[in-house]
């Protein structure tokens, strides 16, 4: 067999994808090992990750990787020692380890017949002197398993024609763990020739045979969306097919009631026909009993028909459908894939940054495109590395902070319909605004003033800022200000959304949310006009029917009350810019309900159709993002259905409210929106200016007196409090006073929204301290809205 | 005016009366002069049509009574359009998206790409019966076409300029115009023009 040049290549991307594979399993060990964790013991765990090393190094020296193999080999030698458990200084060890890990992509990289890269030199040399510390024996002479790949192989030059027993795949892949083998004797240097740096008899030593391993074939991500396209195609022929038995029921239900309608006629004619029949009769007999049982007999077959049919069309749906998850699951990863590495990422910068770091991690079992995967890996690199750096106190401030030495970063991974959220949280100090200011002012991002009065979301967007960083310094882990841009950069080209939420002393929270390329969703089917469109049901929180008499008027826009709080009404073909019906203005108006939070809008359809779970689609460039749509899915006739996206109905329905009501009200034009907590004794006002104030853009917390804002305020930080004046407990001014007196409230604006309407009382509300005091009799929603946009410096 | 036509009125009578008499029409070598010329021009092939090494293979198409060529390796495919579904808030030039071997793709009207409107109170151009799918790797759109004509080898030499009159997108994206008319269009760089792009992020 000739080896040549692209098989050569080949193998050389087999041997670093396995090598990838073999250091994150040797790191994950090593971490278990190093954590004390309970579970394999602690011999099984070494002998594991020997066996690792030993099949990589045994892989690098048949492909002529001397570096690699060099560096396995040193990598098998610390694991040998700390087998043996002659290591006086373990820590010192797995540093060493985890360095000579991270150190392989670098040798690979190098290889072959490279001089040894810098960072691998390094990584040798820290190595050998905890090796030399140990009082290990020469390396080079520890007996190591060695399997057959290795046996007869010499070092693989580039392009050489070898005999067929040394350069197959096979004899790569075959480089497989040999459980329980014993240690060979090295062989002969004459039977082995080196590579520049490979150890001696590292591929020399006959092994005891392999065991199978499961055989693999790479496939081209391209051929695997071919592939599913045709499964789409595949689902839509049997969804036709589902039609096509409709239609045969609806043959044999036809059929079955002219046989039953010709029966009734056949007893008519035998039960009250006259005894003495005259022909007319006697022939109209003769005609209806006259085939009667052909039709019968069709009908007979028509059922057993539609029954073989029933029959054929379910077991095409179980394969149809075990056929369209086995292809998804080729074409999707765990997360874990990305994230398994993480902890050996997170233990390296948590030692160079002087912290402790634990790492929790949820939803690593949850599938994605690996398109997707491939893109997320540097996002969550850097969002660890700044977690770590940024995000971590050191144990002492922690435990002066009454929180636990050892910080906590946790990465969440969770379904939210047709799109994925990844967190990454830290319980650190939170986001340094202060530093965030004087950046952006130094950066140019802002002037002084507009520093000073930029509100908490705007100065969180600025961390996503080219070149802005709150490090005076660049360390080895961040401070260049290119971190978070690339990671904006990176989700944003995976079409998806990052924005970071923080509290002061509690800790940070990123989140990033993109958007499924295929999925499969239960989605309930509207009409509009002549459009049909399908919106995710897990987006709907209420399918009502809506008498127009029930339809409020709010500030000139429709309002429908759910759950005795109004929600905007909007005909969903308005939203969308498109015709609907023209109906009587006394019909009931089918109303789905849909929300995200506590936003909330009642979007009214011309028809509900029905529900039906159907494969979606995001839509392709040219049509990269639209407003409103999701994607689109393929119908069992062939016809093609938008699926509507509920986040982007919210904010256009808000936008749309605000526009109708000349408000200039905007809700979701910033990632965070301001909290603002809501204070009034009544209900009917609480729940008005609620639902305004959320159309508006604000995160709404509504309690119902002063006493209640309080304890609302102690738990959470707001950025604004609007208040009524009279109310039971603490009233409007005691409450005002009370956010003034405490230090940690001070700058929170306070808005007094009463019908106390003297100037003795506007007197009264200011010197408590409001912001601003809108009387109600003069109220109305623009004034508020521009009020606190004003206050929070939007 | 009149005496025109009573001219011609008298020429054709006498053509008439010539035939049927059974004579020839004309003199009789001008008359195979005639027949030898008629049948040396049917005998040739047009200009665009001749077969030279550049030639590009191109299908040829109607939309809305304007003629397009593309480059048939520009194209993944060509078959029947049905189902088209309206994307509301996309630019007029889409007419929507449909399906095509289980994928979403968005559906182009040339004309109206090109600026065409339909004059007032003139019917709704007619819904079109074809698609040619684009082979270009990152869009995933078709044109629409009313009837598909023929495929021709176009000799690029034979082809004028695109004239200053088109947009300026038809005018980026036209590799010439034949001497009917027919606008001969790199379609997988139309496409994939920017100004195509629809993300309202």
């Amino acid at each position: 067999m000739k080896f040549d040049d692209s098989a050569y290549a080949q193998l050389c991307d087999s041997l670093r994808q396995e090598a990838g594979e073999q250091v994150e399993h040797i790191g994950a060990v090593l971490l278990t090992l190093e954590r004390g964790e309970p579970g394999a013991p602690r011999e099984k765990l070494l002998d594991d990750a020997f066996r690792q090393a030993h099949n990589l190094k045994g892989a690098a020296s048949s492909l002529a990787f001397g570096v690699t193999a060099h560096l396995a080999h040193e990598i098998e030698s610390m694991l040998a020692a700390l087998r043996r458990g002659t290591i006086a200084d373990p820590r010192r060890a797995y540093d060493a380890l985890h360095g000579s890990l991270t150190a392989v992509a670098a040798a690979l990289a190098a290889d072959p017949a490279g001089p040894v890269p810098p960072v691998v030199k390094d990584a040798l040399d820290v190595l050998g002197a905890a090796l030399a510390a140990a009082g290990a024996p020469d390396p080079s002479a520890t007996p190591v398993p060695v399997s057959s790949a290795g046996a007869a192989t010499s070092a693989v030059s580039k392009a050489p024609a070898l005999p067929p027993s040394q350069s197959s795949v096979s004899s790569v892949s075959a480089v497989s763990p040999v459980p329980g083998a014993p240690p060979s004797p090295p062989a002969a240097p004459s039977e082995a020739p080196r590579t520049s740096l490979g150890p001696p008899g590292a591929a020399a030593v006959p092994a005891a045979p392999a065991a199978p391993a499961d055989e693999s074939l790479r496939v081209s991500t391209r051929k695997l969306g071919a592939l599913m396209s045709q499964v789409g195609e595949l689902l839509a022929a049997r969804l036709r097919t589902d039609q096509r038995l409709a239609e045969l029921r609806g043959v044999l239900a036809a059929e079955q009631m002219r046989l039953d309608r010709r029966a009734a006629l056949r007893q008519v004619l035998r039960d009250d026909a006259p005894p003495r029949q005259d022909r007319f009769t006697r022939r109209l007999g003769e005609a209806i009993s006259g085939g009667f049982d052909d039709q019968k007999e069709l009908v007979r077959r028509l059922r057993d028909l539609v029954r073989a049919f029933e029959a054929d069309a379910l077991q095409s749906t179980i394969l149809s459908g075990e056929l369209q998850e086995d292809i998804r699951r080729i074409q999707t990863f765990p997360l874990a894939s990305v994230l398994d590495p993480l902890p050996r990422a997170l233990r390296t910068l948590a030692r160079a940054a002087g912290v402790e770091v634990e790492l929790v991690v949820e939803g690593a079992e949850l599938e994605l495109d690996k398109k997707v995967l491939d893109e997320l890996r540097d996002p969550l690199n850097h969002l660890l590395r700044n977690a770590v750096d940024h995000g971590m106190e050191a144990p002492a401030r922690r435990a002066a902070a009454g929180k636990p030495a050892r910080g906590t970063i946790v990465i969440r991974a969770e379904h939210r319909g047709d799109s994925i959220m990844i967190t990454v949280a830290d319980d650190g100090p939170g986001v340094d605004l202060e530093g965030v200011r004087r950046a952006a002012v130094a950066r140019g991002l802002l002037g002084a003033a507009q520093a000073t009065e930029a509100p908490e979301p705007r100065l969180l967007e600025l961390l996503f800022a080219p070149g802005l960083t709150t490090r005076d310094e660049a360390t080895g882990l961040s401070g260049r200000g290119v971190g978070l841009d690339s990671v904006r950069t990176n989700v944003e080209r995976l079409r998806g959304s990052v924005h970071v939420d923080t509290r002061a002393g509690a800790g940070t929270t990123f989140s990033i949310v993109l958007p499924l390329t295929i999925y499969v969703v239960h989605a309930l089917i509207v009409r509009c006009g002549d459009h049909t469109l399908a919106l995710p049901i897990s987006s709907i929180q209420r399918i009502m029917r809506v008498a127009p008499a029930d339809v409020l008027e709010v500030e000139g826009a429709g309002a429908v009350v759910v759950d005795g709080r109004p929600v905007a009404l909007v005909r969903l073909a308005s939203l969308l810019g498109i015709a609907g019906d023209e109906r009587p203005r006394s019909e009931r108006l089918p109303v789905v309900v849909i929300g995200a939070g506590e936003t909330r809008c009642a979007l009214a359809a011309d028809d509900i159709v029905g529900d039906q779970t159907v494969l979606a689609k995001s839509l392709e460039p040219p049509l990269a993002r639209i407003r409103n749509i999701a994607g689109a899915t393929i119908l069992g006739d062939g016809s093609v259905i938008l699926m509507l996206n509920p986040f982007d109905l919210l904010r256009s329905a808000s936008a749309r409210e605000a526009r109708a009501a000349g408000l200039g009200l905007r809700l979701g034009a910033a990632p965070v929106r301001p909290r603002l907590l809501l204070a009034d004794d009544s209900y009917t006002t609480r729940a008005l200016e609620r639902s305004v104030l959320e159309l508006a853009g604000f995160d709404v917390t509504a309690v119902a007196d002063g006493q209640e804002a309080l304890a609302a305020l102690e738990r959470t930080a707001f950025d604004v409090v609007v208040s009524d004046v009279s109310m039971p407990r603490v009233d409007g001014l005691a409450l005002c006073a009370r956010v003034r007196a405490e230090s940690r409230h001070r700058t929170v604006p306070v808005v007094l929204v009463t019908s106390l309407a003297t100037d003795e009382d506007r007197r009264r509300g200011l010197e408590a301290g409001a912001d601003a005091y809108i009387v109600k009799s003069e109220f109305d929603h623009e004034k508020l809205v521009h009020k606190l946009h004003e206050l929070l410096g939007r | 005016m009149s005496d025109v036509f009573d001219r011609l009125h008298r020429s054709l009578a006498r053509l008439r009366a010539r035939m049927d008499a059974g004579g020839a029409l004309a003199a009789p070598e001008l008359e195979a002069r005639t027949l030898r010329d008629r049948t040396e021009r049917i005998a040739r092939a047009p200009l665009r049509y001749e077969r030279v090494a550049e030639a590009i293979p191109c299908i040829v198409f109607e939309r809305w009574g304007r003629r397009y060529a593309v480059r048939l390796e520009a194209l993944a495919g060509v078959g029947p359009l049905r189902a088209v579904a309206h994307v509301p808030g996309t630019p007029e030039a889409y007419l929507g998206v449909t399906d095509r071997r289980g994928r979403v793709v968005a559906v182009v009207d040339l004309p109206r790409l090109f600026g065409a409107e339909a004059a007032p109170g003139a019917a709704a151009p007619p819904a079109p019966r074809w698609l040619l799918l684009a082979a270009q790797p990152d869009v995933m759109a078709g044109v629409a076409a009313d009837e598909l004509w023929d495929i021709v080898d176009v000799n690029p030499s034979s082809l004028a300029r695109a004239m200053p009159t088109f947009p300026a997108l038809a005018q980026r994206h036209t590799i010439g115009v034949m001497e009917d008319r027919t606008v001969v269009l790199n379609l997988g760089a139309l496409l994939a023009d920017r100004a195509l792009r629809v993300d309202e992020r």
